[in-house]
């Protein structure tokens, strides 16, 4: 096995260089604090998001700045492969499943909205990111796929099959994507997870602690989206969460989910890790808006963690996967910044939900 | 220039009555920077308060920004003009707010034109996406499946009213193919929608008295037979493509009606911002006066030749009712204040001045780095790039740099630097007779070429490339030595008598530094077989390798009594672990530093090794000679090849020379940059 600096001194060094061209938070303040969506798209312009100002004052479109930001992002992770050694680089590469799965979560979507609920096609197909990725997935015959048969045809060959064949007759006969979006992130979790065990101790240690954060923060989205939005019980809740994160005490966790007690929900996920958290989460009032606000808590925990790794030894996963975090960090308050602005939403509003 | 600009400080009141236009002459003048009056002496603490605001410089400063923001809007950025006083023109800022919320509106309005276009151009291309999966659309087969998103129809249409269907059928994202004759009662056509649309298809057709009709061939009623069209397909998708080209044009048209929006406002916007500009910095002014009841008091530094200028200045604006007083540097320092650092070169120097920058600001009253910096970053960068051929390339990319820049507005300093290293290697480049890697002229000093390939002997004593290395050698000496002299300068200036005798720095490092280089001279000289006598060794390299040693017991008996710590063996080994580090310092390091120099022989003769190995592939990709043209685009290649890879190296090595091995003997990164307030000020 190579040493670690032969392994992350270049890759690093490349990725340090990347993290110093972030968007500073002065430079966000600015963006949430311009009047309209073509005055905060025009601050991008000198800034690595130019072309996303280019393709604005082309288009108008922000749906298609917002699928040439996504594309961007993919290119940014899987783009590290070629300058990656192994086994660093199997890490990078498990990291593109996870958009892959998020593709293909896209293109079910739509087909669900046109066969399952009978929709007329809105035109968001050209949207789909259609760049490369791990597996050859034919999203066209994926989105006319005329059963869920078909679907699971299409991506014959990909871990992606079983997935589909177990759980997209589901969809078409209960009207839900619950169960097959649940499953396909498990997957790419799991795929990540599993692409570890190459790592030497200390970066293994390192990959595992920031991929438990990011896992909680899944599972605290999921959950939400379980209670809030499918009425699912406690059990199905629970069930689709992703293995990895903090342990917790499922008994506890389905009385708490049962109950809407966030503050106890929080404490039996995130168990001894983030106990501060449940406490900061409270007991009263609207249970979705707490489990945002958790949600934007974790968010400031990787955030700290990503920080605390690229302070640390410099030649470690570390650097990678604070990249990662980051950048994904970045993408999303981008995003949320832009459709605020194109909803005029007041900037009090945006900065509380970044 | 050769130090950096002596300031003064100044301190002034004048009465309140006039302090507006104070503050606008201060401005204009652009030469104060400003510090607190209340810093600058306890006893007016208390005294003076801060001229109160009156609340609209956070307004001001966010329109300005967004006005900047507009101005960078179209494809071309309007330039921001130098403001001056006479925009001292009121201006309401309510409007200001109002004609930029305006503004917006026009804009986001193109901008919501544009996305409609841009809607269509998606649901075209999605459409033509989908109709490149059908087999062909000449075959009944052909016409698609349930599960696609289009709609495929074939059928009959009077020809008559086939342009009116063609035009409303434009509306939706559609593409209407017809074939046969067109002077014919009727026409078939096929017509693809997006099933979608099919509910606002369907009446347009019914008006043009379309007729679904079923292909020649497939089995059905023979209410309207349509011949097959064999190129349908490809008709379709030439259609869309066509149709999905004309939104594209009304997007342009979009664009320039944004270019011509700007255009037309952009006088109107570059006043507005100047207008905001001065008031913003006039309101940055007066945010740094203090006051009485009726005076303001304001106080900064001052560059010293400017100060005659300022006092006028003041003066003239305050109608002769001011008292100014001038506090030298020192008296300041004693009051905390330390003088900023001015740089005053000539404009030809600032690509330097950038590069002394972005290491630090030197120290307040030392030597002027600048134009050591110049001449050596570009003495280096020609010994490593010594090609006159390659030097005019980038003599010429660098004098393109500038014109661009010049006119685009933006910052030259990387341009002009580009420009003065081709110049510096043309001039490097005729020395050597390097010419491309070709000898095409005499060289003026020696064949640089010829002996790095062993080709000929070089003149003037030059034969080898240990006779290169040896050059660069002295050269290091050279600049080194320079450096060590500034450093003396230096402290000299700043009185600091004991480092400047028993320092690494000093005049001790630098006589170890100067025996040194003259005993390795003297047994290279000998065949490396002897070294000078050792007595001689001892007084002149011994004796102030032990004079080092005096340093730390001194520093320790001249430190004020009371900050010193308590002698005690210890002590001792403290003094004595210094001067060991320190006589390491010296000997290794300064030995470093010399050898560190043979990077500029080792660039210049990779740069010639490259040169051949081009030249020997030439030769083996056409051995017989005469004109080739794969020998010459290897040549072409390898050159392109050796200005870009060689040129980067040549200039990062000259940077790290100049950083490391020159800016370590003499320069101290301790000052801080003067920034006054000027109608110039970027932010």
């Amino acid at each position: 096995m190579p040493g670690a600096l032969a392994v992350y001194g270049f890759l690093n060094a490349k990725l340090k260089a990347r993290i110093s061209g972030l968007l500073s938070p002065e430079a966000l303040e600015t963006l949430v604090r311009a009047p309209t969506l073509s005055e905060a798209m025009v601050l991008l312009k000198d800034t690595p998001y130019s072309a996303l100002e280019a393709e604005y004052s082309r288009t108008g479109d922000l749906r298609g700045c917002e699928a040439l930001l996504y594309s961007m992002e993919v290119e940014y992770h899987s783009g590290l492969e070629r300058f990656a050694k192994e086994p660093t680089r199997s890490v990078i590469r498990a990291h593109a499943v996870r958009f892959e799965a998020e593709t293909l979560k896209n293109v079910v979507r739509l087909w669900f909205e046109t066969r399952v609920r009978g929709r007329p096609s809105d035109g968001s197909g050209v949207y789909l990111y259609r760049g490369p990725l791990p597996h050859r997935l034919d999203l066209d015959a994926l989105r006319t796929a005329p059963d869920s048969a078909a679907l699971a045809d299409a991506v014959s060959g990909t871990p992606y099959e079983a997935v589909l064949r177990r759980t997209a007759p589901r969809a078409e006969s209960e009207g839900t994507l619950f169960p097959l979006e649940s499953e396909l992130d498990r997957l790419a979790f799991s795929v990540l997870l599993a692409s570890l065990d190459g790592l030497s101790r200390r970066d293994r240690d390192i990959a595992r602690r920031v991929l438990g954060i990011e896992i909680d923060l899944h599972n605290v989205q999921w959950l939400a989206r379980a209670q809030h939005f499918y009425r699912l019980g406690p059990e199905e809740a629970l069930a689709s969460l992703v293995p990895g994160g903090s342990s917790y005490d499922a008994a506890k966790a389905a009385s708490a989910y049962r109950s809407g007690n966030v503050s106890e929900l929080t404490q039996a996920l995130l168990g001894g890790r983030n106990r501060g958290l449940a406490a900061l989460a409270g007991t009263g009032g609207d249970p979705s808006a707490r489990l945002a606000f958790l949600e934007r808590a974790l968010r400031t925990v990787l955030r700290g963690e990503s920080g605390r790794l690229l302070a640390g030894h410099p030649f470690t996963i570390g650097t990678v996967l604070a990249y990662f975090a980051l950048r994904r960090e970045e993408t999303r308050t981008l995003l949320a910044i832009l459709n605020a602005k194109y909803y005029a939403l007041p900037e009090e509003r945006i900065r509380n939900s970044l | 220039m050769i130090f950096t600009t002596p300031m003064r400080l100044l301190a002034a009141v004048v009465l309140d009555r006039s302090s507006e236009e104070v503050s606008g002459e201060l401005l204009r003048l652009g030469q104060l920077e400003f510090i607190s009056v209340r810093d600058l002496t306890a006893e007016w603490k208390d005294r003076v308060a801060p001229v109160p605001s009156d609340g609209t410089e956070t307004r001001i400063e966010e329109l300005r920004r967004r006005l900047e923001g507009f101005l960078r809007m179209p494809g071309t950025p309007v330039r921001l003009p130098v403001p001056s006083l006479e925009d001292r023109t009121p201006l309401d800022l309510a409007a200001a707010e109002k004609a930029l919320d305006a503004l917006a509106a026009e804009v986001g309005a193109i901008r919501d034109r544009q996305k409609a276009v841009q809607e269509d151009v998606l649901r075209l291309s999605e459409m033509r996406r989908q109709l490149e999966v059908f087999d062909d659309l000449s075959k009944p087969s052909g016409l698609g499946s349930a599960y696609s998103f289009l709609a495929v129809r074939t059928g009959m249409v009077p020809s008559s009213r086939f342009p009116a269907l063609e035009e409303e059928l434009a509306a939706l994202p559609s593409v209407l193919v017809p074939w046969g004759d067109p002077a014919a009662p009727s026409r078939s056509a096929l017509a693809v929608t997006l099933k979608k649309d099919e509910g606002r298809a369907a009446p347009i057709l019914a008006r043009a008295g379309w007729e679904d009709g079923i292909l020649s061939g497939e089995p059905g009623e023979e209410t309207s037979r349509v011949t097959p069209s064999r190129d349908g397909k490809a008709r379709a998708l030439q259609g869309i493509d066509a149709r999905i080209a004309g939104l594209r044009e009304r997007q342009g048209m979009y664009q320039a009606e944004l270019e011509d929006l700007f255009r037309r406002k952009g006088p109107d916007l570059e006043s507005m911002w100047a207008r905001l500009r001065v008031r913003e910095l006039l309101g940055r002014v007066r945010s740094r006066f203090a006051r009485t009841e009726r005076t303001v008091l304001f106080s900064g530094w001052i560059p010293g030749d400017a100060a005659a200028a300022v006092e006028e200045g003041i003066r003239k604006a305050a109608g002769g009712r001011c008292h100014v007083e001038w506090i030298s540097e020192k008296e300041g320092r004693e009051h905390n204040q330390e003088a900023p650092v001015a740089l005053k070169n000539p404009r030809v120097l600032r690509p330097f001045e950038a590069l002394v920058r972005n290491y630090a600001v030197p120290e307040y009253g030392s030597v002027n780095p600048v134009p050591f910096t110049a001449l050596a970053y570009l003495v280096m960068f020609g010994l490593m790039f010594g090609d006159a051929g390659h030097g005019l390339v980038l003599a010429l990319l660098g004098g393109a740099g500038v014109l661009a820049a010049r006119r685009s507005g933006k910052d030259d300093t990387l341009a002009r630097l580009i420009l003065y290293c081709g110049c510096s290697a043309i001039v490097a480049g005729v020395l050597f007779g390097s010419y491309f890697g070709m000898p095409w002229l005499p060289p003026v000093w020696f064949d640089y070429h010829g002996v790095v390939t062993g080709r000929e002997a070089g003149a003037g004593g030059i034969r080898s490339v240990y006779d290169i290395l040896g050059i660069t050698i002295k050269f290091g000496l050279a600049v080194l030595g320079t450096g060590l002299v500034l450093n003396w300068i230096n402290l000299v200036r700043r009185r600091r008598w004991l480092t400047l005798v028993l320092d690494k720095g000093g005049l001790a490092g630098g006589w170890i530094y100067a025996a040194g280089t003259w005993a390795a001279f003297r047994f290279v000289g000998s065949g490396y077989r002897t070294l000078p006598d050792p007595d001689l060794l001892f007084w002149i390299l011994g004796l102030p390798t032990l004079a080092l040693a005096l340093k730390g017991p001194a520093e320790y008996l001249l430190h004020p009594r009371e900050h010193r710590k308590p002698f005690g063996a210890l002590t001792i080994v403290d003094f004595f672990m210094e001067w060991i580090v320190e006589v390491l310092e010296i000997y290794s390091g300064y030995l470093a530093n010399t050898l560190s120099f043979m990077r500029v022989a080792g660039l210049g003769i990779a740069h010639v090794s490259l040169m051949t190995a081009f030249f020997q592939i030439a030769r083996m990709v056409n051995p017989r000679g005469g004109f080739s043209a794969a020998a010459a685009a290897v040549l072409v290649l390898g050159n392109v090849l050796v200005i870009a890879l060689e040129g980067l190296s040549a200039g990062i090595q000259s940077l790290r020379l100049n950083y490391y091995e020159f800016f370590s003997k003499y320069f101290n990164g301790t000052g801080r940059a003067f920034r006054p307030i000027s109608l110039g000020t970027k932010e």
